[in-house]
C-alpha cells in the first residue's frame, strides 16, 4: 500500500526547472541548476547549485548531495549553453543525452548565453517571483521574440540529423542585468557558427513558411522609415529540379499593414502606396539575397531552401550533396507586398 | 494486432527511410489476401479450431506434435510481447521500481478476461478499442511540427531495404491468424471475410496515420534510431493541464496488450485442452505461469532477441501454414472434389508457396 | 422434495380414506341436501341418483352436478380409467379434486402423480400443490350430515361450481385461500394434526372454536365477539390491530344483523375443517364469520391497517414530473401502476415468498411485450427462494440475482411509479413486494442505471447533457483521488509546474504518504456520511457543520491532509451522489477504494490495470441472462437513441435491445 522504499516522495525531489552548462576544459564542465524550495518557510523560493562534473549524471549526482533531495530531470524546461560550449561541439553530446532519457520531455527548449551561462540562473531578478518560472516564460514564443524560431530538444535533433536544414538557437545576451534574445544562433549539424540578427531573423522566419512574423522595420533610405506589420505570410518554393545546375525560385507573399511611415512623402493615394510597396519590396529582395549569400558562406541552411530539391531526388541525400547544391544553387527572389490596411484615419 | 508492435513500428520500418508511409497499406493488402486461405480452410471444419483440424488432416500424434510446437511457439511470443511491455513501463512510468509486481499484476487481470472464454475476450478487446482510439487526436501535435515536405519522394527505397523493412514491419501486424483459433465459436460464419476484412484494414489505418505522422514528425536519422517513436509521438504533446501526456499514453496502452494477451492466453489454454482432450479450469493458470516464468529468466539481451526474432518469424510462418493445410485437406478429400475448387485452390497455393520460398530464402 | 411430500400425502390420505368411510351413512343426508340445492340450481334430478352422482359413478348424476362441460362429469366417476383420463386434463382436474367423496376417486386424482402434476399444472404453483391437497376436507365440505353443513354446502357451491366450471379467477382465489393451510397441511408431517381433522370429522361444532382460541392464545388483540342474528349466534374473530372498527361496522356487523341471507349467498366460505387455514386467514386480516347453528364458517377480507398516505419520495425526487411514490402497500402500489398503463394487457401475477413472514409479490408485466424467456426464467428463480423472511424488495434481488458477489446491482428499483411504467412499457418485468416502498425492475444495463425519469420531461439537449453529466461523473469520481495518489508518489512529472510547486508546498507540511493521506481523508467522509444519516434532523445539521469547516479546514491546518486533497475529495463524494440509482453510487464508493488502493501501489498503470478489471467485471455481468453492458456489447444500434445522449421523443419508439421484447 505505501510507496515502495526506494521510490521517493513528492517532498524529497527536487524537480530542477532549469540548468545551465559552462564551458571549463576538454573533459569538464560546469552545471548550475535551479529548482524551487517548496518548504514555506524557505528564504529564497528557489535554490541554484553549481558544480563541475565530467559526465551528467555525476553531475546529477553531486547535486543531488547538496541540495539533500533527490535530482529529478522530469520537471525540466530550458537548458542554457554558453557560447563557447556551443562552439565547442560539447552541446551536442549533452542534447542527445537528453533526448535519450525517457524522463526528459521533448519539449524542453533549448538557449544559447553570450558569455556565461550560469550566471543568467544565479543572478538575482528582484522584480521576478520566480526565477524559474521567468526563464520559461522567456522561452515561449511571443509575438515580440517571434524572430526567433523558438527550438526544443526534439527540433533541434530532428534538423541537426536532416541534411536538408540546419538547426537554430536563441541567443540571449544579458543586458542591465535582464537576458534578452538579441539573436539567432546558427548550428552547423554539431557546433555553432554563426548568428544572425533580429531583422534577418525575421526573414528567416518568414522564409521557413511560418504565417506570422514580427512587425518590422525598413530603412528605405536615409530619411524615409516604414514600419510594417505583417498580417500573412506565404512563400513558395519551386525548382528546375537540375542538379546539375540548379536554380530555386522563391516566391514570399506578404500582407502587411502599415503601422508607422517616417518621410518626406504623403501617402495620399493608392499609387502612393503602390510605390511604397515597391520601394519596400526591393528592400526586401536585396536582403533576402544577403541573407542567402550568408548561409552560403557559412555553409549553412537554417531555411531548408533545398527541399524541393529533394522531394524530386532518388536515393540517399547526405550532407555533402548538400552543401554541393547550396553552393551551385541559384536563387531568384520575388517578394510581393500587399498593404491591406492604413488604420482608421484616411 | 496492436500490442507492442504499433509503438515502435516507424522504427521497424526505418529501413526504407522516408518512404515508409504508405507500407502499411501494402502490408494491409497483403493481410487481407492471406486471411483467405484461413477462412477457407477454417469454413471446411466448421466446428474445429486449428488444433482440431492439425490432428484430422495430419493423424493424432503428429497433430499433437504440431500444436506442442504451436504452443511454445505462442508462449515464446507473449513472453515477449509482455516482457517488452513491461520494460517501457519501467522507462516511462517507473524508474525507481522492479517488474515483479505489475508483471504479476498483468498477467492476473489478463487471466480474469480470458476465463470466462472467447466471449469474454471479444467484449474487452471492443471496449479496449473504443477507449483507446481517441488517442490517436494526441498525434495532432506531432503533425503541427514537422515539414509535409517529408511525404516525398515515394519509392525511394531499394528492394533489400524494402524487403528488410518488410520483414521487421510485418512483425507487428501480425495477430489476425488467431483467427483459425477461434473459428467454431463465430456465430456469423458466412460474413467472416468481410468481418475480418474490416478489422483489419482498422488497424492498418491506425499503422498508416502513425507511420504518417512520424514521417512528418521525425527526421531519418531520428526514424533510424529511435527505438519507440510513438512514445515521442506522445511526449510532444502540451496541454494545458497536463504535462508528460506519455505516461498516461503508455499506461492506458495496457489496454491493447491485455486484448492480445488475454487472446492468446485463451488460445493457448485451447491448445493444452486438445492436447490433452480434457477440459480443466487449471490450463489456463498454468500457461499464465509459464508465461511469468519466462519473463522472468535473465537471458542476456542477444539471446533473448535471437528467440524472440525467430518466433515472430515462426508466426509468420503460421499465416501462410493455411495454404498448406488446404493442399492437404483437398488431397485428403480428392473424392468427389469438383475439378473448378481444385485448380483455384492449387493456383493459390502456389503463389503462397512461392511467396514463402521468397521470403525463407531472403532471410 | 417433491416426491417426499406426496408420499406423506399418500399415507395421510391413506389413512383418512380408511377413517372417511366411516361418516359415509351420516352423510347421506346431507348430500341428499346437496342435492337439493343442486336442484334449487336448475338441475331437476332425482335425488337419489344425485346421490349416486356424488357418491358412485353415475354419469346423469355427474352431469346433473356438473353442467356444461362432459368431461366434468366424468371425472367424478370411480376409478374409472376414463376418469382419470378426464382428471389427467387441466381444467376437469381440477373440478376432480374438489368434487368426489370416494377414496377411489381420490386415488384416481392422486394415483399416477406426477402425472396429474403436470395435468393441473398451470402458471400456479401454489395453485397445484392446494389442489393436490387432501381432499377428504373437501369432500367432507360437500357431505356433511347437517342442515347447516348443507347450507354450508349451499355457500360453498357457487365457488365450487365456478371451480367446475372451469379455472377462473374467483375459483383460483378460493382454492388460493386454500392454499397455505393446505400446503401447511401437506408439509407438516405433525400426526396430532392428523389427528385434530380427525376428530373435526366427529366434533365438528364444538371443537372449531376451542381450538381457534388454542391457536391464537397469546395474541391479545383477538377479538371473539358474539352476535345474535336470524340465523343463531355468530362469532366474529378477528384482530383488531389489523381490523379497522368502521370497516368492520361496515362490513360485516351491519350486514350480518340485517341481510344475514345475503352474507350467506355471497361471502366466502372457509374450510371448517381446516384450522389452520382459518387461523391463518385471521392473522392475515380476515374476519372470520362461525355460524353456530349452521356449522358454517364465512371470512370476510377485512384487512384495514393504517398505511401511509401517498407521498413524494425522499430518495428520488425530480424537479419536474409527477411527484407520488410507492408506499408500503402491496394493493396502492399495485394502483398506482394500473392507472398509468391501463389496458388488459397489463398483468400482475401474485406469489407468496418468505417461510416465515409470508410475503405477498406480485410479478408485473405487460403481456405483449414482454420476453416470455425472461419471464420463465425469473418465475423459476422466484419458485426456488427458500428464504425465511423478507423486509424489502431488495433482499429478494439479493437471493435471485445473476451474481451476488459483484458490487454492482444488476436489477433496477425505484420508489416512482411514472419510471416504473416506462419501464413496462419497455418489456420488462417488475416485481412489487407487500411492505416494501421499492420495486425491483429486470433486467437492466449498466447505461440504464444513468437514467433518471426527469430525463424524458425535460427537453432533450437538458437531458443529454445531464446524462453525460452523470456518466463521466461516475467515471471521474472513481478516477480522480486515485490519480491524485499516482501523480504524486510515482509520477510528478505529469503535473505543470506551477501546480506542481502549489502542492509540494502543501504536502511539505504532511507527514504522511499520500495513500495513507487520501485513505484517512476518505474514512473521514464516510463516517460523515453514514453517521450523518442516522442522526436526528437537529443535531445532524449541527454535526454536519462541525465535520465539513472544522474537519476539513482545521485538518489541514493541522497538517493531516493537504488543501488540495480536501477539494479533490469533496469533488469526488459530490460526484459519487450523481447517479439517480443509490445502489450505484454505493457500488462506486466502493469501486474507488480499490482504485485507491491499486493506485497506491502501481500508481497510474495500477490504475489502468484496476479499469481494465472493471470493465473486464462488467462486461460478464448479466441481468437475468441478458449482457449488463448492451447497448454497447452486444449492439443495438437504436438504443443509442435513449443511451447517453437522448434524442428527441419521436426517435424513440422501439423498446430497448435487453428487453429482447416482442414486437
Amino acid at each position: 500500500m505505501e510507496s515502495d522504499e526506494t521510490q521517493p516522495a513528492l517532498e524529497e525531489l527536487a524537480m530542477i526547472g532549469v540548468i545551465a552548462f559552462d564551458y571549463i576544459d576538454e573533459k569538464k564542465m560546469k552545471m548550475t541548476v535551479i529548482a524551487p524550495q517548496p518548504s514555506p518557510d524557505a528564504k529564497e523560493h528557489t535554490q541554484s547549485y553549481t558544480i563541475e562534473a565530467t559526465l551528467i549524471t555525476e553531475g546529477l549526482v553531486q547535486i543531488s548531495a547538496k541540495a539533500d533531495r533527490m535530482a529529478s530531470l522530469s520537471q525540466l524546461r530550458v537548458v542554457l549553453f554558453s557560447e563557447e560550449f556551443a562552439k565547442k561541439g560539447k552541446m551536442i553530446e549533452i542534447v542527445h543525452y537528453l533526448y535519450r532519457d525517457a524522463d526528459v520531455r521533448e519539449t524542453v527548449r533549448l538557449g544559447i548565453v553570450k558569455d556565461n551561462a550560469g550566471d543568467v540562473l544565479t543572478a538575482d531578478y528582484p522584480d521576478k517571483p520566480n526565477t524559474n518560472v521567468y526563464l520559461t516564460n522567456l522561452f515561449e514564443p511571443k509575438l515580440y521574440t517571434t524572430f526567433s524560431p523558438f527550438t526544443d530538444l526534439h527540433i533541434f535533433i530532428a534538423k541537426s540529423t536532416d541534411p536538408t536544414i540546419s538547426p537554430t538557437v536563441p541567443y540571449l545576451e544579458v543586458t542591465e542585468g535582464q537576458p534578452e534574445i538579441s539573436k539567432i544562433a546558427l548550428f552547423d549539424g554539431n557546433h555553432m557558427v554563426d548568428t544572425l540578427e533580429q531583422d534577418d531573423g525575421k526573414l528567416t522566419q518568414a522564409l521557413s513558411g511560418m504565417k506570422k512574423i514580427a512587425p518590422f522595420n525598413f530603412n528605405l533610405s536615409e530619411e524615409e522609415v516604414v514600419a510594417l506589420e505583417f498580417i500573412k505570410a506565404d512563400v513558395k518554393y519551386k525548382s528546375n529540379n537540375n542538379f546539375d545546375s540548379p536554380k530555386i525560385t522563391i516566391k514570399l507573399n506578404l500582407e502587411s499593414a502599415l503601422d508607422e511611415y517616417k518621410g518626406p512623402i504623403k501617402i495620399t493615394s493608392s499609387k502612393d502606396l503602390r510605390k511604397l510597396e515597391k520601394s519596400v519590396e526591393e528592400r526586401l529582395e536585396m536582403k533576402i539575397a544577403e541573407l542567402i549569400a550568408k548561409f552560403k558562406k557559412d555553409k549553412v541552411d537554417p531555411i531548408g531552401l533545398l527541399e524541393t530539391l529533394r522531394m524530386k531526388h532518388q536515393g540517399k541525400w547526405t550532407n555533402e550533396l548538400t552543401e554541393q547544391l547550396l553552393e551551385k544553387a541559384k536563387f531568384d527572389v520575388v517578394v510581393n507586398i500587399e498593404i491591406v490596411n492604413i488604420g482608421a484615419v484616411k | 494486432m496492436i500490442a507492442m508492435g504499433l509503438l515502435s513500428f516507424p522504427y521497424q520500418l526505418s529501413a526504407v527511410g522516408y518512404s515508409q508511409w504508405w507500407l502499411p497499406i501494402f502490408f494491409g493488402i497483403i493481410a487481407n489476401v492471406t486471411i483467405i486461405p484461413m477462412i477457407w480452410l477454417a469454413g471446411k471444419y466448421k466446428e474445429d479450431s486449428l488444433f482440431k483440424i492439425h490432428e484430422i488432416l495430419f493423424g493424432r500424434i503428429m497433430g499433437k506434435t504440431i500444436n506442442m510446437v504451436l504452443i511454445i511457439i505462442g508462449c515464446i511470443l507473449m513472453a515477449a510481447t509482455v516482457e517488452r511491455y513491461l520494460e517501457m513501463i519501467q522507462l516511462v512510468a517507473f524508474p525507481y521500481r522492479t517488474l515483479t509486481g505489475p508483471l504479476i499484476m498483468l498477467m492476473l487481470v489478463a487471466v480474469f478476461i480470458a476465463k470466462r472464454g472467447i466471449k469474454s475476450v471479444a467484449r474487452f478487446c471492443i471496449i479496449a478499442f473504443f477507449l483507446t482510439s481517441p488517442m490517436v487526436y494526441l498525434l495532432r501535435w506531432g503533425l503541427e511540427e514537422g515539414k509535409i515536405t517529408h511525404l516525398l519522394p515515394l519509392f525511394n527505397f531499394t528492394g533489400k531495404e524494402f524487403l528488410a523493412a518488410t520483414k521487421e514491419g510485418y512483425s507487428s501486424i501480425v495477430g489476425y491468424e488467431l483467427l483459425m483459433f477461434y473459428f467454431p465459436y463465430i456465430i456469423n460464419q458466412k460474413k467472416v471475410f468481410k468481418h475480418a476484412s474490416i478489422g483489419i484494414w482498422i488497424s492498418i489505418f491506425f499503422y498508416f496515420l502513425i507511420s504518417m505522422v512520424s514521417v512528418i514528425h521525425f527526421s531519418e536519422w531520428q526514424l533510424k534510431n529511435v527505438l519507440y517513436p510513438v512514445l515521442n509521438l506522445f511526449k510532444y504533446v502540451e496541454l494545458s493541464f497536463l504535462e508528460k501526456i506519455d505516461t498516461i499514453g503508455i499506461t492506458f496502452w495496457v489496454f491493447l496488450i491485455l486484448s492480445t494477451v488475454s487472446a492468446y492466453l485463451w488460445v493457448l489454454k485451447e491448445g493444452i485442452e486438445s492436447l490433452r482432450s480434457k477440459k480443466h479450469a487449471a490450463h489456463l493458470y498454468i500457461i499464465a505461469v509459464i508465461i511469468t516464468v519466462m519473463v522472468f529468466i535473465p537471458l542476456s539481451q542477444s539471446q533473448e532477441e535471437k528467440i524472440y526474432g525467430h518466433a515472430f518469424y515462426a508466426s509468420y510462418a503460421l499465416i501462410l501454414w493455411p495454404n498448406l493445410l488446404s493442399l492437404v485437406h483437398m488431397i485428403k478429400s480428392r473424392k468427389g472434389r469438383g475439378s473448378n475448387d481444385k485448380s483455384k485452390m492449387v493456383y493459390i497455393c502456389c503463389l503462397f508457396n512461392r511467396l514463402f520460398r521468397l521470403y525463407v530464402g531472403k532471410r | 422434495m417433491c416426491v417426499s411430500i406426496w408420499k406423506e400425502l399418500w399415507n395421510k390420505l391413506m389413512e383418512q380414506a380408511n377413517k372417511a368411510k366411516q361418516p359415509v351413512k351420516p352423510d347421506q343426508q346431507d348430500k341428499e341436501e346437496q342435492s337439493v340445492s343442486i336442484e334449487k340450481q336448475g338441475k331437476p334430478d332425482d335425488v337419489k341418483s344425485q346421490q349416486k352422482a356424488i357418491e358412485g359413478p353415475d354419469p346423469s348424476q355427474q352431469k346433473a352436478i356438473e353442467g356444461p362441460d362432459p368431461s366434468q362429469q366424468k371425472a367424478i366417476e370411480g376409478p374409472d380409467p376414463s376418469q382419470q383420463k378426464a382428471i389427467e386434463g387441466p381444467d376437469p382436474s381440477q373440478q376432480k379434486a374438489i368434487e368426489g367423496p370416494d377414496p377411489s376417486q381420490q386415488k384416481a386424482i392422486e394415483g399416477p402423480k406426477p402425472s396429474q402434476q403436470k395435468a393441473i399444472e398451470g402458471p400456479d404453483l401454489w395453485q397445484q400443490k392446494a389442489i393436490e391437497g387432501p381432499d377428504p376436507s373437501k369432500q367432507k365440505a360437500i357431505e356433511g350430515p347437517d342442515p347447516s353443513q348443507q347450507k354450508a354446502i349451499r355457500g360453498l357451491d357457487p365457488s365450487q361450481q365456478k371451480a367446475i366450471r372451469g379455472l377462473d379467477p374467483t375459483q383460483q382465489k378460493a382454492i388460493r385461500g386454500l392454499d397455505l393451510s393446505q400446503q401447511k397441511a401437506i408439509e407438516d408431517p405433525d400426526p396430532s394434526k392428523q389427528k385434530a381433522k380427525e376428530k373435526l370429522a366427529d366434533n365438528q361444532v364444538f371443537v372449531n372454536l376451542n381450538l381457534i382460541k388454542q391457536k391464537l392464545k397469546n395474541i391479545g388483540d383477538a377479538v371473539y365477539k358474539d352476535i345474535q342474528t336470524d340465523e343463531g349466534t355468530v362469532t366474529m374473530i378477528y384482530l383488531s390491530t389489523l381490523v379497522d372498527s368502521k370497516k368492520l361496522l361496515e362490513s360485516v356487523t351491519l350486514p350480518i344483523t340485517n341481510e344475514i341471507e345475503h352474507v350467506l349467498s355471497t361471502f366466502d366460505c372457509a374450510d371448517k375443517n381446516n384450522i389452520d387455514s382459518m387461523v391463518m386467514s385471521i392473522v392475515e386480516g380476515e374476519t372470520i364469520l362461525y355460524f353456530h347453528q349452521l356449522n358454517h364458517v364465512l371470512k370476510v377480507k377485512t384487512f384495514s391497517p393504517q398505511e401511509r398516505a401517498i407521498s413524494t419520495s425522499d430518495t428520488e425526487t425530480t424537479v419536474i414530473g409527477p411527484q407520488d411514490a410507492f408506499t408500503e402497500s402491496l394493493q396502492t402500489n399495485l394502483s398506482m401502476i394500473k392507472r398509468r398503463i391501463t389496458q388488459p394487457g397489463l398483468k400482475t401475477v401474485d406469489r407468496i415468498i418468505g417461510k416465515e413472514t409470508n410475503t405477498k409479490i406480485s410479478i408485473i408485466y405487460v403481456e405483449h411485450l414482454v420476453n416470455d424467456e425472461n419471464l420463465k426464467r425469473l418465475e423459476d428463480r422466484i419458485a426456488k427462494v427458500d428464504y425465511p423472511g423478507f423486509f424489502d424488495i431488495t433482499m429478494l434481488k439479493q437471493i435471485i440475482e445473476d451474481d451476488p458477489y459483484s458490487p454492482f446491482p444488476q436489477y433496477f428499483h425505484t420508489v416512482r411509479p411514472d419510471s416504473t411504467a416506462l419501464w413496462l412499457l419497455d418489456g420488462r418485468i417488475v416485481i412489487a413486494m407487500d411492505n416494501s416502498p421499492n420495486v425491483m425492475v429486470c433486467p437492466t444495463s449498466f447505461l440504464e442505471m444513468f437514467f433518471s425519469p426527469e430525463d424524458f420531461y425535460n427537453r432533450w439537449t437538458t437531458a443529454s447533457m445531464l446524462r453525460i453529466l452523470r456518466f463521466f461523473g461516475f467515471f471521474i469520481t472513481i478516477m480522480l483521488t486515485p490519480m491524485y495518489i499516482s501523480t504524486l508518489t510515482y509520477h510528478p512529472g505529469l503535473m505543470p509546474y506551477e501546480l506542481l510547486i502549489m502542492l509540494q508546498e502543501s504536502r511539505s507540511r504532511v507527514p504522511f504518504p499520500p495513500v495513507i493521506e487520501v485513505l484517512f481523508i476518505e474514512l473521514v467522509i464516510e463516517v460523515l456520511r453514514e453517521s450523518g444519516s442516522r442522526m436526528p434532523s437537529k443535531i445532524g445539521q449541527t454535526i454536519g457543520i462541525v465535520g465539513g469547516i472544522v474537519i476539513g479546514t482545521a485538518a489541514v491546518e493541522a497538517g493531516l491532509v493537504s488543501n488540495t486533497l480536501i477539494v479533490l475529495v469533496a469533488v469526488s463524494a459530490l460526484l459519487s451522489f450523481l447517479m439517480p440509482s443509490f445502489l450505484m453510487s454505493n457500488a462506486s464508493r466502493f469501486v474507488r477504494y480499490i482504485f485507491i488502493l491499486s493506485a497506491g501501489v502501481f500508481g497510474l498503470f495500477g490504475q489502468m490495470l484496476a479499469l481494465a478489471w472493471l470493465f473486464n467485471h462488467l462486461l460478464n455481468l448479466t441481468s437475468l441472462g441478458t449482457p449488463y453492458m448492451t447497448p454497447v456489447i452486444p449492439r443495438k444500434m437504436t438504443d443509442l437513441y435513449d443511451g447517453i445522449i437522448r434524442f428527441p421523443l419521436h426517435f424513440i419508439r422501439k423498446t430497448r435491445g435487453i428487453a429482447r421484447a416482442k414486437k
